[in-house]
């Protein structure tokens, strides 16, 4: 048994876990496994883990600087007791059967295990190794799924290249789920994925569709040439008040002069105190 | 509101499920079945599998249905030995998850020795599992098959109340109840068992462990089969409470036995809404995707 390499996280988990139902079972069943490691075991103990705490909820007490982007945030001591033996697995085995055993499960995942997959990426040794996996559930129309690996989470900002990166923000503009608060939206945004979500702006509007408000966040923080600003001034005459406010907001965080400038001028000033947080939660 | 215990969604499209879920059903559970053709490789069958407890359970959610499944190497593909013996191999990694409420379906078509072999095997596995057993009764020389899959049951020490005996019919109806198991009938349009004969045999059986389901799948079937028979009975002037038995308690009996299906999963709306959570922001709900735009 090599060191767990994330100590704290995993003492964390563990004083959680050890108030539960399952917690004889789950101890018992990872001593097994230390003994006398077995692929098909560990497989086992993945999926049995929820049934051992049936449904008992918690919310893991753990260090913020644990967890630092609140993905185990509502999580259930299920879920929590499988990204231990997420843990236990990465000491236990060498490299080879670590990927191995992972790409396997990955691929035979029910839609929970996969969201606690994809999740626990961050969390897990080499988690880097994932990464294509990572990228398959960014492609993912199951909603959950995809939200797993798009919120809560530094992993994509970490790992993905840039093609997969603007993927990951359009394709969150596809399903409507929050572009917003993808960790890394601000420090990544760049030019290829602003023409992109402009382009999906005007197909949606082409077809009398609606446009998610938070797309605009990274087209009012990457405004910089005339086309740029047309482009908003246009939307924001055109669309509802929060998509008026967001673009307001977004170049309010521009710190070129022509977007300080375009900001004041725009209809309907949002509060100097508004936040994204705030603004998501206004109706559509 | 009904339980479709036996309908091979995968095949289905989402104007069925729309209409499922607007004609009252609440739940499927899909049996691992074969194509209409056979599969060459373990791997398309590893891919198979993991579709039940995957996409197909997230596409009826979509709808607001609930999605089971039953896991197992079909009679038919028994008869691929290397194949079966690589199947065998990879149902223990499928059995154990969450949703699954049966080995199934399994048992006969020829009633070859490779398919009784590998009947066997996996009565074992429904054992090691503490699973239900989802019984696919033959479609010829179907008398015989069924005796001889009770027969076979009980030599392996199951319970007549753990397995299933499904795809019934006016011959087999008495020979399966007079055992104690849980006796299902299959509703196709044309083929084995009509509405109106269902009628007649609630009748003359009453509804203790009997149920229904549409096995409806890639040929010439009916998902709408147990609301339709359901309304069919009731006009027939069969008591509310003996079709309640017979179109979703009974099932639910039968396979609540997995422990990983329960009414309490269709009364609260879950699938993990937490996720969906984004700090203090309202929760969106899961709007169905067309194809067209995905």
């Amino acid at each position: 048994m090599k060191n767990i390499q994330n100590q704290p996280l995993y003492d964390g988990l563990r004083k959680a876990l050890s108030t539960g139902p399952g917690w004889q079972n789950l101890t018992a069943n990872i001593e097994v496994s230390r003994n006398n490691y077995t692929r098909a075991g560990f497989f086992l103990n993945f999926a049995m883990a929820p049934r051992w705490f049936k449904s008992a909820t918690t919310h893991l007490e753990l260090d913020a600087d644990l967890d630092p982007f609140g993905a185990l945030q509502n999580w259930s001591m299920g879920q929590a007791a499988r990204l231990l033996i997420l843990l236990e697995l990465a000491a236990l085995v060498d490299a080879n059967e670590y990927t191995a055993a992972m790409s396997e499960l990955f691929k035979t995942a029910d839609v929970n295990e996969l969201i606690v997959l994809v999740k626990s990426l961050q969390f897990i040794p080499d988690g880097e190794t994932f990464v294509e996996r990572a990228r398959e559930a960014a492609r993912s129309n199951i909603e959950s799924v995809f939200c797993a690996v798009a919120h809560h989470t530094d992993y994509p900002q970490r790992y993905f290249d840039a093609a997969g990166w603007n993927q990951l923000v359009l394709k969150a503009a596809f399903l409507a789920v929050p572009i917003w608060s993808i960790v890394g939206v601000r420090e990544r945004n760049n030019s290829a994925l602003v023409a992109m979500l402009q382009d999906y702006a005007r197909e949606r509007q082409a077809a009398s569709r609606p446009v998610p408000w938070d797309l605009y966040c990274c087209p009012a923080w990457n405004a910089s040439s005339d086309a740029d600003f047309q482009f908003l001034e246009h939307q924001s005459a055109i669309s509802s008040p929060k998509i008026r406010a967001a673009i307001v907001l977004g170049l309010r965080e521009n710190n070129l002069p022509k977007a300080q400038t375009l900001a004041a001028q725009l209809p309907d000033q949002p509060a100097n105190t508004l936040r994204w947080e705030d603004l998501a939660a206004w109706d559509n | 509101m009904y339980i479709d215990p036996h309908v091979h969604m995968s095949a289905r499209t989402t104007d069925d499920y729309q209409a499922m879920a607007e004609a009252g059903v609440v739940a499927v559970i899909e049996p691992a079945f074969w194509l209409g053709q056979p599969r060459t490789s373990v791997d398309t069958y590893k891919d198979y599998l993991a579709s039940l407890v995957g996409w197909e359970r997230f596409r009826a959610s979509q709808f607001g249905i609930k999605h089971y499944c039953t896991i197992g190497l079909n009679s038919k593909e028994a008869n691929n030995e290397p194949l079966a013996e690589a199947v065998m191999e990879i149902l223990p990694l499928f059995l154990a998850k969450e949703g699954v409420v049966a080995v199934g379906e399994i048992g006969f078509d020829e009633q070859t020795a490779l398919e009784e072999k590998y009947f066997r095997a996996q009565l074992e596995l429904a054992k090691q599992f503490d699973l239900p057993v989802m019984v696919h009764t033959p479609h010829r020389d179907k008398l015989k098959g069924t005796i001889l899959t009770m027969d076979i049951c009980e030599e392996h020490g199951l319970l007549p109340s753990q397995v299933v005996i499904d795809h019934n019919n006016e011959n087999t109806v008495k020979a399966v109840l007079d055992r104690g198991y849980w006796t299902a009938f299959t509703l196709y349009p044309q083929t084995k068992m009509g509405s109106e004969r269902m009628v007649n045999i609630a009748r003359q059986y009453g509804s203790e462990r009997i149920f229904i389901d549409s096995s409806a799948d890639w040929g010439v079937s009916d998902p709408m089969a147990v609301p339709k028979t359901a309304n069919l009975m009731l006009q027939s002037g069969i008591p509310q409470t003996e079709v309640h038995q017979m179109c979703y308690a009974n099932a639910l009996a039968a396979y609540q036995q997995s422990g990983q299906i329960a009414a309490e999963d269709w009364q609260t709306a879950d699938f993990d809404q937490a996720e969906l959570f984004e700090g203090n922001s309202v929760l969106r709900g899961q709007k169905p995707i067309k194809s067209s735009e995905a």
